[in-house]
């Protein structure tokens, strides 16, 4: 009798030698996830408020934003 | 200095909105499909007919296409509200943050654990225990979705919070009421019952190619039964849900409501307008037409906004000084814009004046400040406003957007019964190539149709990101005008990419498919 944790990992196991259409999607996944995190994430979108260090900082920095004379739409 | 404030705020708006329209190609498709695969399948565990689980393969390959080329198009999203709009990101605090926390949580371990069943489970588990999870990932993915327009509704309606000017963020105080609301859960079913329309226009138009090709014509037929019925609830339960949308949207946001209908000025009896050309010269107060060419529906707004065909329905005008309906659907004289700029001013002001005598240390000076605050707090995003025309949404895009998701709406409802009617009554129509065209053509329009309903949901609710309390260019973080350009282009790009994939992957797919028997292929 099998374990549950061998039944599982044969399951993901013979599921990823089997696939067919699926080895093109797991291409496309790494893919994104890699341009996401690795390119746009890390060079492309930091984050804006990376120089405040606590809460309190970037409580004062939008609370400044907020409180600065300026009349946009 | 202002014209480069301006342009970030508009190619942030276009960054926004081109990456939430790109995911929202993706997501009603993973709605809709994932309902219709649990119900072949359920069809394969009540006949044990190896036909109906081949049939489920096949379509469930085609889920898990979607779902690939889907999944974390949303992240992009949430760079950007660190990147582009960092001041509303930590206004809103927690209130956003726990519906997408929550969200994340169900996505990764639900859906996550569950799809690996569906795929890779079969003959490994048993029949009950593959069948439920694939009713899971279908559950899975709505509940995904609950919680996003939780987050959506808030901003569009804000409620169960309360703001605290130390924290500078707006604090939950009631979970269920912020989560609960008449306006998030019409949200939330009406987008859920879209993608079940969506995927019943995708369902029917590829089983109407296959039965063109006269490939696997019963895989077609029964497909196509399937995608009608589940379209026809769809589209059933959104045109319910959408007239229930139509009398939130008069009460919460009545502005939008008008743009809908490029109503200047209402009156008792408001007819709703069948089709019209903008003005797009029009300006809130001048005597200029609206619309030319109107076709109308007498008494159809009234009927439409507030379900009583003698109601007043306020127009843009209207609003502006002040005219509105109470929650009950009664007519009153609120705050008029010009009151609202100038209390929102005050309200700025005040915050200003409790930072300076929190710095001073000085308590009084800080409850004075707080107090004042407080009471002006509801009108807070006005003050960023120049003028009470600044209020007003894009009329134009707005009214086409609505008349685009209604007619293609009513489109589908007569596709659907006509495909009901030709599996049932007259299925020598399914041999007909019209019916094949209609159904292959009618594909892309749904998702006209859909992303016309995004457009009506969010453009329409400009120049809001939270409604009255902060708009769209005071959520927005200190970036300059190129960096923000720069990533719209490669979001562009890297989008686009991943559209033509997914379109290419399922094309192939489809088209290897349509060469094999569906039924008898063992490689499905």
């Amino acid at each position: 009798m099998k374990s549950v944790w061998h039944r599982v990992y044969s399951m993901y196991a013979e599921g990823f030698r089997s696939m067919t259409v699926g080895r093109s999607l797991w291409i496309v996944i790494a893919i994104k996830l890699a341009v996401m995190f690795l390119v746009i994430k890390l060079f492309f979108m930091p984050d804006a408020m990376s120089d405040c260090t606590t809460d309190a900082e970037r409580a004062q920095a939008v609370r400044t934003s907020l409180t600065t004379p300026k009349t946009i739409q | 200095m202002m014209n480069d404030l301006l342009s970030v705020v508009d190619w942030s708006r276009a960054q926004f909105a081109l990456t939430a329209m790109y995911h929202w190609l993706f997501v009603p498709l993973t709605l809709g499909l994932s309902v219709v695969v649990a119900i072949m399948e359920t069809m394969y565990y009540r006949t044990g007919r190896a036909d109906w689980k081949a049939i489920t393969k096949f379509w469930m390959t085609l889920f898990g296409i979607n779902f690939a080329c889907g999944v974390a198009t949303g992240l992009i999203l949430e760079f950007e509200f660190g990147t582009n709009w960092s001041n509303y990101s930590w206004f809103v605090g927690d209130i956003f943050g726990a519906p997408l926390a929550i969200e994340g949580i169900l996505a990764f371990f639900m859906e996550a654990t569950f799809v690996a069943v569906m795929f890779f489970g079969w003959n490994k588990v048993s029949r009950g225990f593959h069948l439920a999870s694939t009713w899971l990932v279908a559950i899975g993915v709505s509940l995904s979705a609950l919680w996003i327009l939780v987050a959506n509704a808030w901003m569009q309606n804000p409620v169960g919070m309360a703001f605290d000017p130390d924290q500078m963020r707006n604090v939950m105080d009631d979970f269920w009421g912020m989560a609960f609301n008449a306006v998030s859960l019409n949200k939330f079913f009406h987008a859920v019952a879209s993608g079940w329309c969506l995927a019943g226009v995708f369902v029917l138009g590829v089983s109407c190619w296959l039965l063109w090709r006269r490939s696997n014509i019963d895989v077609a037929r029964r497909s196509l039964a399937i995608g009608a019925w589940v379209g026809l609830a769809g589209i059933v339960a959104t045109i319910y849900t959408g007239d229930g949308s139509a009398v939130q949207v008069a009460r919460v946001q009545p502005m939008k409501l008008a743009a809908m209908e490029a109503l200047y000025d209402g009156k008792v009896g408001q007819e709703l307008v069948g089709f019209g050309i903008v003005n797009t010269d029009k300006r809130p107060g001048d005597d200029a037409p609206a619309l030319y060419g109107e076709v109308s529906i007498p008494y159809g707004l009234s009927i439409l906004a507030n379900h009583d065909a003698d109601s007043f329905v306020p127009g843009i005008n209207d609003l502006i000084e002040g005219i509105a309906l109470t929650p009950a659907g009664d007519t009153v004289r609120t705050v008029s814009y010009a009151e609202r700029i100038a209390i929102g001013r005050e309200a700025r002001e005040a915050l200003r004046l409790y930072d300076v005598a929190r710095a001073e240390g000085d308590s009084a000076a800080m409850a004075a400040a707080r107090a004042d605050f407080e009471a002006a707090y509801p009108y807070f995003g006005y003050g960023y406003l120049d003028s009470p025309q600044d209020a007003v949404p894009p009329v134009a895009l707005t009214f086409y957007a609505f008349r685009v998701m209604v007619i293609i709406g009513g489109y589908l409802l007569l596709l659907f019964l006509g495909a009901i009617f030709a599996c049932t009554r007259r299925t020598g129509w399914l041999e007909k190539p019209w019916l094949h065209w209609v159904g292959i053509i009618s594909i892309p329009l749904v998702w006209i149709c859909s992303q016309a309903g995004w457009i009506v949901a969010e453009v329409g609710r400009q120049p809001w990101v939270i409604q009255d309390l902060m708009p769209t260019g005071a959520a927005i973080s200190a970036n300059s005008t190129a960096a923000v350009q720069t990533t719209f282009w490669l979001f562009a790009v890297l989008f686009t990419l991943l559209l033509v994939a997914e379109i290419s992957i399922m094309l192939r797919y489809i088209a290897r498919m349509s060469r094999t028997d569906i039924i008898t292929n063992p490689k499905i």
